[in-house]
């Protein structure tokens, strides 16, 4: 039992430090369009996720996955919930290769509301994504190893009155560990602690010095009701290149909770033999 | 049939000449030809027949004529019967056989000869022209003479020889008789390796005169049987130069019977000869043994002849011998004594063989008197019963003298009905006169009579000794039973005692709390058990609490498996399903409520049951339930329990969940 617990704290700790490492960072003003000396990183603001996984079982080897989420974001009075930052609507069907593998295509909706409470353009514009991801998982030890390679094209316009879309793509690589607590696999009635790291590269027209969109730095603790109910809660911070000009870095402390639910409606006798994969 | 038929013919041919006409006369000739011819038809109608053929013990070639009478086989001609086995004989050695002789309606007739032979073939052989000439070793009986209508004729010879090389070493047996219509006649001679016996009959085979018997080397007789138209007079046995004369009968009989000369004979002999006489041990051995041998090569024969045709084939020596048929009341009193010591023999032998007795005669001294009277009733008077029930058996009670058929009822001084007995005391070694109750003798009494009474005394003695006998040998047996008992009970309280002590080595902490009741409860039954004054309810009570260890013991070891069941219903009761999140197989528990009733409720329900007040028969009742109820478990995991889970919500009494289950609670423990 001390071995998990002597993980997590090893593993929080180093995060812990990564984390500390943008905030010491110089902070410099400088021209919007200029490339300064050094890189600059604003001051971060803070944000409240709440978001909602579904994986709906089809057959032995299709999920639909849907997801919705709430994105909310400080105002000067109120941090981490002042206002609505986004709102996703995120759907794809998922192949089961393997117990190890299995990827998904689909498409994304999101909402994004004006944050600029002096801006005077458009309060909401929807953004639209094609999205396919490819997912590994390996067991190590007591814990579970994911690889996460999620790639995104969206199509993005700004609030302002008669903007274009800008295409986009997004090349995301995430790196995560769920590590039980107190037992000795993920179980029913487990609780849970996943560091995990995700780099999100892009690339398109628009962007010309800033291809790190956004680094997330992120743990969160769960607790695993039963195989289709989990309910976890962490704290993430993330920073990347401004857009419009790469040497200023956007930072951000996130407040997140999720909902994880994976029910299945199919019929006792289809469920039958419950999967196994290639085991 | 063809005789009668030529009897016809005859009966017209004298008709013919008593008329004596000149027509007639063709019709005559005719009629002597067909006279002529029909013998001629007869033979035609003879059969030959060459095969296999299995005749008593014999299985061999056959060769004989015959004819066929209403669907019968009618033996009529030359018959031979052969059978010899070259391979066998090289092998492993062949018993030949040669039968040969003749039949007339199915009645051997004419000259007949018999050889049999075991032989094995020695190892070295000959080759003479085309033929290969193998020496033999082995013994041949070699049989031969005549038979009329089936019955021996003239002189027979039975030769026994020992062949060695092809050659005849020795004779081993040979006797030569001669025959008139199945009768010996004249003189005969029988002799073995060891003694041979010389012998003459009169014309109706009655031995008579003096019959020799030669032993050894010896050049006199040993034996001379003075035999007087078949009745035996006297003998004279004559050994180491020591003459003896046996007299067998010294008066004359009133009335004889004719019987054959065997064993029965001998033995009826033996009885009539003075017993003292050690000369008699040996008369009549070997004689008896001469014509034993000899009987049993003519029964041979006799078996043969008889499984082909009608034949009575056997050596019909005879001998009269005194005759005291029995009477209507020696009939009925020998059945009696039958009956009589038919149960006096079961009396005494179940009371001899009894071990509480055999232990009691030790301490008890009226026991140890009692048991040496069994004992010499049984030696003595019992015996001799035994003895006459046999001569019975065998129907020679008829030729012994009824004076002579209990001829040792006295022992030392004292005579029947009195015994005398040797019995250790109180003070030790000491002789009392046992006399059969209510029994007087009847001096006029002898014979069948007298074993009667012999027979209806023993049993009447006997009977009164067992009757005084049982009362101790059951007290007796009831202690030994205890002791048996209470050795058992030590026992089963010992592996008890192991079976807790090995099952609170492996069991949980919270069995272990469980099972402490258990001892606790067989302890307090021991302690009772122990505190019991009444000795007559004790073996009783040790029965019970030895058949209370077996339930006790199961639901010892039924609560040992507590926990492990818990583990097998979670087990049973977890599917596993694939969590899409974590990418790993998860178990989930179904049917939640089925488990929780057991581990909540039933559980504890079953575990107080097992506590203070526990009866043997509730526990056998505790086993079987628990039994019963995790079987149930485990399988409602498969069935379709819907309607069980939602009454499960509503209750949370364990017997209204058991039942629910379909587990029959019993009345007595609701109420309890």
């Amino acid at each position: 039992m001390r071995h998990y617990y002597q993980h997590t704290i090893l593993i929080s700790v180093m995060l812990l430090a990564f984390l500390s490492f943008p905030a010491l960072a110089q902070k410099e003003k400088t021209k919007k369009n200029e490339l300064p000396e050094q890189s600059v990183y604003k001051d971060p603001i803070t944000v409240f996720w709440f978001n909602t996984y579904g994986n709906i079982r089809l057959t032995k080897r299709l999920f639909w996955i849907a997801q919705t989420h709430i994105r909310r974001q400080e105002t000067d009075k109120t941090p981490f919930v002042g206002q609505m930052a986004q709102i996703y609507n995120r759907h794809a069907i998922s192949y089961l290769y393997s117990k190890k593998f299995n990827a998904s295509l689909g498409g994304v909706l999101r909402v994004n509301f004006n944050t600029n409470s002096t801006s005077e353009d458009r309060r909401t514009v929807p953004e639209w994504r094609i999205w396919h991801q490819y997912q590994f998982a390996l067991p190590l030890s007591s814990m579970m190893v994911y690889h996460r390679l999620r790639i995104e094209h969206r199509w993005t316009k700004g609030f302002a009155e008669g903007s274009d879309y800008v295409f986009r793509n997004r090349w995301r690589y995430m790196f995560k560990l769920k590590i039980p607590l107190g037992k000795p696999k993920l179980a029913s009635q487990t609780f849970y602690v996943s560091p995990e790291a995700e780099l999100i590269m892009q690339s398109g027209g628009p962007v010309v010095a800033s291809p790190m969109e956004d680094l997330r730095l992120h743990t969160s603790f769960g607790y695993i009701l039963n195989p289709r109910l989990t309910v976890a809660t962490g704290f993430m911070h993330s920073h990347g290149q401004d857009i419009a000009n790469g040497a200023f870095y956007k930072q951000k402390w996130t407040m997140r909770f999720h909902v994880y639910f994976s029910p299945d409606f199919r019929k006792v006798k289809n469920k039958l033999p419950s999967i196994h994969m290639n085991d | 049939m063809k005789i009668s038929i030529q009897i016809q013919y005859l009966l017209i041919f004298q008709t013919m000449l008593e008329t004596n006409t000149k027509k007639s006369f063709p019709i005559l000739i005719l009629l002597l030809m067909l006279l002529v011819v029909s013998p001629v038809s007869n033979a035609q109608d003879k059969l030959h027949f060459v095969g296999p053929m299995q005749v008593a013990m014999l299985e061999g070639e056959a060769d004989f004529w015959y004819k066929r009478v209403a669907n019968d086989t009618v033996l009529e001609g030359t018959f031979l019967l052969r059978h010899a086995d070259p391979k066998a004989l090289l092998a492993k050695g062949d018993r030949h056989f040669y039968v040969k002789g003749a039949f007339r309606e199915n009645m051997p007739e004419g000259q007949w000869s018999f050889r049999f032979g075991n032989f094995q073939a020695q190892n070295a052989a000959r080759v003479k022209d085309y033929r290969y000439l193998v020496e033999a070793n082995g013994i041949q009986h070699e049989a031969k003479g005549g038979l009329r209508n089936g019955h021996p004729q003239g002189q027979w010879t039975q030769t026994v020889s020992r062949i060695e090389d092809a050659l005849t070493q020795e004779v081993l047996f040979k006797s030569s008789i001669r025959f008139d219509k199945g009768i010996p006649q004249m003189s005969f001679r029988i002799e073995n390796g060891k003694s041979t016996l010389l012998g003459r009959f009169l014309r109706d085979g009655l031995a008579h005169d003096v019959w020799e018997l030669y032993s050894g080397a010896a050049l006199e007789a040993t034996e001379k049987w003075y035999f007087d138209a078949g009745m035996l007079k006297y003998i004279v046995v004559q050994d180491n130069n020591k003459v003896d004369t046996l007299q067998v009968s010294t008066e004359a009989p009133a009335t004889t019977d004719i019987i054959y000369l065997d064993q029965r004979y001998l033995d009826l002999l033996k009885l009539a000869l003075p017993m003292s006489d050690s000369s008699m041990s040996k008369a009549g051995q070997d004689m008896s043994q001469l014509l034993e041998e000899n009987s049993d090569y003519y029964q041979k024969i006799d078996t043969i002849l008889k499984d082909l045709g009608n034949a009575s084939f056997r050596p019909s020596f005879k001998v009269k011998v005194p005759h005291y048929p029995l009477s209507d009341t020696e009939r009925s009193d020998l059945d009696s004594t039958e009956v009589l010591y038919g149960k006096s023999k079961e009396i005494a032998t179940s009371l001899l063989t009894n071990t509480s007795l055999n232990i009691l005669k030790l301490s008890d001294p009226e026991a140890s008197y009692l048991y040496a009277v069994i004992n010499r009733i049984s030696k003595d008077w019992l015996h001799p019963l035994k003895n006459i029930l046999l001569h019975k058996e065998r129907d020679l009670l008829e030729y012994i003298p009824r004076a002579k058929l209990l001829p040792t009822l006295q022992q030392g001084n004292t005579t029947f009905p009195h015994l005398s007995i040797d019995y250790i005391g109180p003070k030790g070694r000491d002789t009392v006169e046992f006399t059969a109750p209510g029994t007087r003798k009847d001096k006029r009494k002898q014979g069948i009579a007298l074993a009667h009474q012999l027979a209806h005394c023993s049993f009447h003695s006997l009977d009164s000794i067992a009757q005084q006998l049982n009362s101790r040998l059951i007290q007796q047996e009831r202690e030994q039973a205890l002791v048996a008992l209470e050795e058992k009970l030590i026992a089963y309280m010992a592996d008890f005692e192991g079976l807790i002590d090995s099952l609170n080595e492996v069991s949980s902490k919270l069995t272990q709390v469980r099972l402490l009741p258990l001892k606790a409860n067989i302890d307090g039954r021991l302690g009772q058990y122990s505190a019991m004054e009444d000795l007559s309810e004790k073996p009783e009570s040790a029965r019970l609490l030895i058949a209370c260890f077996e339930p006790m013991s199961d639901l010892a070891l039924s609560l040992s498996k507590l926990p492990d069941f818990l583990e097998t219903m979670y087990e049973a009761y977890t599917e596993q399903v694939w969590n899409p999140f974590t990418l790993t197989l998860m178990g989930e528990e179904v049917k939640k409520r089925i488990p929780s009733a057991y581990k909540e409720i039933i559980l504890p329900y079953l575990l107080e049951e097992t506590q203070a007040g526990l009866t043997c028969e509730r526990a056998a009742e505790l086993v079987s339930m628990i039994e019963k109820t995790h079987g149930r478990i485990l399988r409602m995991k498969k069935e379709d329990t819907a309607r069980i889970e939602r009454k499960l919500k509503k209750t949370e009494d364990p017997q209204l969940i058991l039942q629910l289950f379909g587990i029959e609670v019993n009345p007595r423990m609701i109420e309890q």
